[in-house]
């Protein structure tokens, strides 16, 4: 008895912490959202009135357009770069039984807590040394790698759950090792692949810290071109900006939500019928 | 059967090496290559042009910045600030990731969820922009604070420490929960079910049983977030006002400054930095996994 009612205090105590927590992330999006109708240029709160004006600034700036393109370019083309590479280098990794596979791991690990900064840095004079600094594709390979080690974890961890016999078949049967892959492996891990490269994109659309060093002034992606106009000017056209970003976001959330429905995406999330059974034996 | 099992693992045997190819490749030439090139840079002797290729061999560049004060400083306030925002996302991250498990309801499952994945798809700039507002002389902070009586004079926020751990806890805050919540999934049922059929209460249960069983979870978490703060850049910019010294904002300024030496230095720094926390924390681990 005195334990079942701790045991609900306890549960009071711990959904109040998350509330806050909740509050905690969601607060600094609503604020922006709420702040793009600002009237005023400086960041009044409460604000005095309302405004569309900020949204209208947007459209009319000369940067946000070709740097958003260009953000969207750079991030399609580096999440199939990684995707590519990634997948076969993870099928590599799970089913080879490669001399040195931990060294390919301990390089992709650090890859991933190389500060992006350094790495910005470091590709620019490497870039600059090889003299093709300021050209696209260097933007797209840096972005790529970066967000390899994502890939490679989402993918490889898919793979891990496959049942080698099944290659093993198709071999039997007579196809090439290559075929197999094609026709066996990658249909079986499509929802990671498909996570990966939606993580590959994330992971390039926002990376800043390398590309500052990587693009020409007047080729800016859209994160550099917001971050200067955010030093340059802190009015809410930023905000209205960002808020027509966090709409394009949680439209893809529900897309691809939808999109994955039933096939997989509430798996990743664990089984809550599970849950729920055992809660219910524990009681 | 010999046979075709000889045949399958002969192809497969070759693949591999073939297919690990393009990612070496990447590995070599987009990370390793350039690092080594830049490294070199701190051992140079520094030289007036633009982009003079390296000459010389020194240590004066690591002398000089160790004997200066305030790189010094820098160096100290990105380790304890990024210690800071570690624990801090880490106490978060696990209450975060334990409610998801708990969470009776798949709705409530994947609104958590949702919530925490959402600042991820919004840009980096985007959250700091949103915390400058926030955390304002005369932002909504400060007005709540006020309201509820929690304060009777305007807190500073903005351009100074606490203002930077706030929103970088909240910049590296989902990088905590995944791997957290990973751990906490692959707790069996029934161990805690066993834990309650012992007696164990509520409490003991969570510090001799869940505690222990998502202790890789939480040293995967903390090194993930650990090496991600120590980088970063955007919220100690943005929101730092140039009175918070962090490595990466030094790098970026040395590098507009075209003092290459200095921030290979710094960057050189920085990746001993991150390689410490790294090691150091699988140690930990390793050494948990031993004695339990």
């Amino acid at each position: 008895m005195n334990v079942g009612v701790r045991g609900r205090i306890g549960r009071v105590v711990v959904w109040t912490l998350v509330g806050v927590a909740v509050v905690y992330i969601l607060a600094p999006l609503v604020i922006v959202v709420f702040n793009s109708f600002n009237s005023v240029a400086f960041n009044q709160f409460p604000p005095p009135g309302f405004s569309l004006k900020w949204y209208a600034n947007v459209f009319r700036n000369p940067t946000f357009g070709p740097a958003a393109a260009l953000s969207l370019i750079y991030g399609v083309l580096a999440a199939l770069l990684a995707v590519i590479v990634g997948t076969l280098g993870s099928y590599a990794l799970v089913r080879g039984r490669i001399w040195g596979k931990i060294i390919v791991l301990g390089l992709i690990a650090a890859s991933l807590v190389v500060p992006k900064m350094v790495l910005g840095v470091g590709l620019f004079v490497f870039f600059s040394e090889a003299d093709v600094y300021g050209q696209s594709w260097t933007v797209v390979v840096a972005h790529a790698t970066i967000a390899l080690p994502f890939v490679v974890a989402v993918v490889s961890a898919g793979l891990t759950g496959l049942d080698p016999m099944v290659e093993e078949a198709g071999l039997d049967l007579g196809r090439s090792s290559m075929m197999v892959f094609l026709k066996v492996v990658i249909p079986q891990v499509r929802v990671p692949i498909i996570i990966g490269g939606i993580f590959a994109f994330i992971i390039s659309f926002d990376q800043l810290e390398s590309t500052i060093f990587l693009t020409r002034p007047g080729s800016e992606t859209l994160p550099i071109a917001m971050l200067d106009y955010t030093i340059q000017s802190p009015d809410p056209t930023i905000a209205a900006l960002s808020t027509l970003m966090i709409g394009v976001s949680v439209l893809a959330v529900v897309v691809v939500a939808l999109m994955m429905h039933g096939s997989g995406a509430l798996r990743l999330l664990g089984s809550a019928r599970e849950q729920e059974i055992q809660e219910a034996q524990d009681e | 059967m010999a046979r075709r099992t000889a045949g399958g693992a002969r192809g497969m045997r070759v693949l591999p090496w073939v297919m690990l190819i393009p990612m070496l490749a990447m590995l070599v030439f987009v990370f390793i290559v350039p690092m080594v090139v830049f490294i070199r840079y701190g051992f140079a002797v520094p030289s007036s042009s633009v982009l003079e290729p390296t000459h010389g061999f020194t240590f004066d560049n690591f002398v000089g910045f160790f004997t200066t004060p305030y790189l010094v400083a820098a160096v100290w306030q990105t380790i304890w600030m990024s210690a800071l925002v570690t624990a801090l996302a880490l106490l978060i991250g696990y209450l975060l990731a334990f409610a998801m498990w708990r969470a009776r309801s798949s709705a409530v499952k994947l609104g958590l969820a949702i919530a925490v994945f959402l600042p991820l798809l919004t840009s980096s700039v985007v959250r700091a922009y949103g915390w400058e507002i926030m955390l304002s002389d005369s932002g909504p902070v400060n007005s709540v604070l006020k309201a509820i009586g929690l304060t009777s004079h305007t807190l500073h926020l903005l351009y100074s420490w606490p203002g930077v751990v706030i929103a970088m806890v909240h910049m590296f805050l989902p990088f905590t929960v995944f791997p957290l919540y990973n751990a906490f999934e692959a707790i069996e049922p029934s161990v805690t079910e066993a834990a309650a059929d012992l007696g164990a209460t509520g409490t003991r249960r969570f510090l001799r049983v869940i505690l222990p069983m998502t202790g890789a979870g939480l040293i995967a978490a903390a090194e993930l977030c650990f090496t991600l703060a120590l980088g970063s850049y955007v919220v100690p910019a943005l929101l730092g006002g140039g009175r918070v010294q962090f490595l990466s904002v030094s790098i970026f300024n040395d590098t507009s400054a075209v003092n290459w030496p200095l921030a290979a230095v710094e960057s050189i720094i920085l990746l001993l930095l991150a390689f410490v926390v790294v090691v150091g924390l699988r140690m930990i681990g390793r050494s948990r996994t031993v004695t339990s």
